[in-house]
């Protein structure tokens, strides 16, 4: 936008949004595939009591099957998550793949990349092109005084808001819960 | 708008509103030179009462009191009439090759019309009210059009301003949440 600082511009890509509120949660993308950098999503609902998403590479479009596949052997979530990010930086064929993973259960986020897999306390998890305004729209949505909307509705009211401020994303949203 | 980093008032946020007959505008307080905060309880929205303005600057602080004034002429020259100030002020960047490249922004609201002034000589209305500038804009922004679509939106823009400029200080860092209403 004009009338704030240029941030040096920004990588177009996929946007992944994803809400655990009050024991339910919700992850949607806008699977904006383009062709410069081909950056692909796979989602998955597990039948562990997670969602996982991932943004990045198109080499990297079976992690979130690994991550069930782990997740069903592990049983618990934070425990897959350290492991997930581990193999990813120490595995040969893993370590390639770039990207973000983002992984919810009923209770926490997380967040995991190489080496990395940090637990988001707030529960509200934005990557790609608009996180910053989905963040902030999700937060808006959240401190109003009596929240009605299920987390599905939030998040995809998050796209929309997105979507209309930064041209990177697509308020055409796939959107998966956690009821 | 690159080399703002080297000003003072580098980063603010300013939203405007007009909602339901009514304006409001908030302002934060923080004053950054360079990585330092250097003042955090300034005022940098301003009501134009005999006209029934409201306006807030981000930008340079002396740039942003410059715009101020200028607008403030054009208002009185033109009668009050807002969207005629506006213009006629862009139209001094198209004629007067003197004239400096101000670095600053400024927003103006009142119950019937909202612009964004920039020092370039741009002028700006938004579609849907809602007038955002400074380094947390962006998020301002998506707070406002956030609340505004939730179930029960709040009917008094006062209430949308506060609400959207506290998500903006929580998430940028050049914004603080020494926020000041001015509505009419």
């Amino acid at each position: 936008m004009f009338w704030t600082k240029n941030k040096g511009g920004k990588k177009p890509g996929t946007t992944i949004i994803g809400l655990v509120y009050s024991g339910k949660a919700a992850i949607g993308t806008d699977f904006d595939v383009s062709k410069e950098n081909c950056d692909e999503i796979g989602l998955v609902d597990s039948c562990r009591h997670a969602l996982v998403g991932f943004t990045g590479d198109p080499k990297g479009s079976d992690l979130p099957k690994k991550f069930v596949h782990k997740l069903d052997t592990c049983e618990d979530l934070q425990n897959t998550c350290r492991e997930m990010s581990h193999q990813w930086q120490t595995d040969e064929l893993f370590s390639e793949i770039s990207g973000k993973l983002v992984a919810l259960g009923r209770d926490y986020a997380y967040l995991i990349t190489p080496g990395k897999a940090d637990r988001i306390d707030t529960g509200i998890i934005a990557v790609g092109p608009g996180e910053e305004y989905a963040l902030a729209a999700i937060r808006a949505i959240l401190a109003q005084p009596n929240v009605e909307e299920s987390v599905e509705e939030i998040v995809k009211k998050a796209f929309n808001v997105a979507a209309g401020v930064c041209v990177l994303v697509n308020s055409n949203a796939t959107i998966i819960s956690l009821n | 708008m690159d080399n703002l980093k080297s000003n003072i008032f580098h980063g603010t946020t300013i939203i405007g509103m007009k909602l339901n007959g009514k304006a409001a505008m908030a302002g934060d307080g923080q004053v950054t030179l360079s990585e330092m905060v250097f003042k955090a309880g300034a005022k940098k929205v301003r009501k134009f009462d005999e006209y029934g303005v409201l306006v807030g600057f981000a930008g340079g602080a002396a740039d942003g009191m410059a715009l101020l004034q200028r607008f403030e002429e054009k208002l009185s020259e033109h009668g009050g009439n807002i969207p005629r100030a506006a213009v006629e002020l862009a139209k001094d960047w198209r004629t007067d090759r003197y004239l400096r490249r101000l670095e600053a922004m400024i927003a103006v609201v009142s119950p019937e019309h909202c612009f964004i002034i920039s020092g370039t000589g741009d002028v700006v209305e938004p579609d849907d009210g809602i007038c955002v500038i400074g380094s947390g804009a962006g998020y301002a922004l998506a707070a406002a059009r956030a609340i505004l679509s939730s179930s029960k939106p709040p009917k008094d823009p006062v209430e949308v301003v506060r609400r959207s400029l506290e998500i903006a200080s929580e998430i940028c860092i050049y914004t603080n949440n020494k926020i000041s209403v001015i509505d009419i």
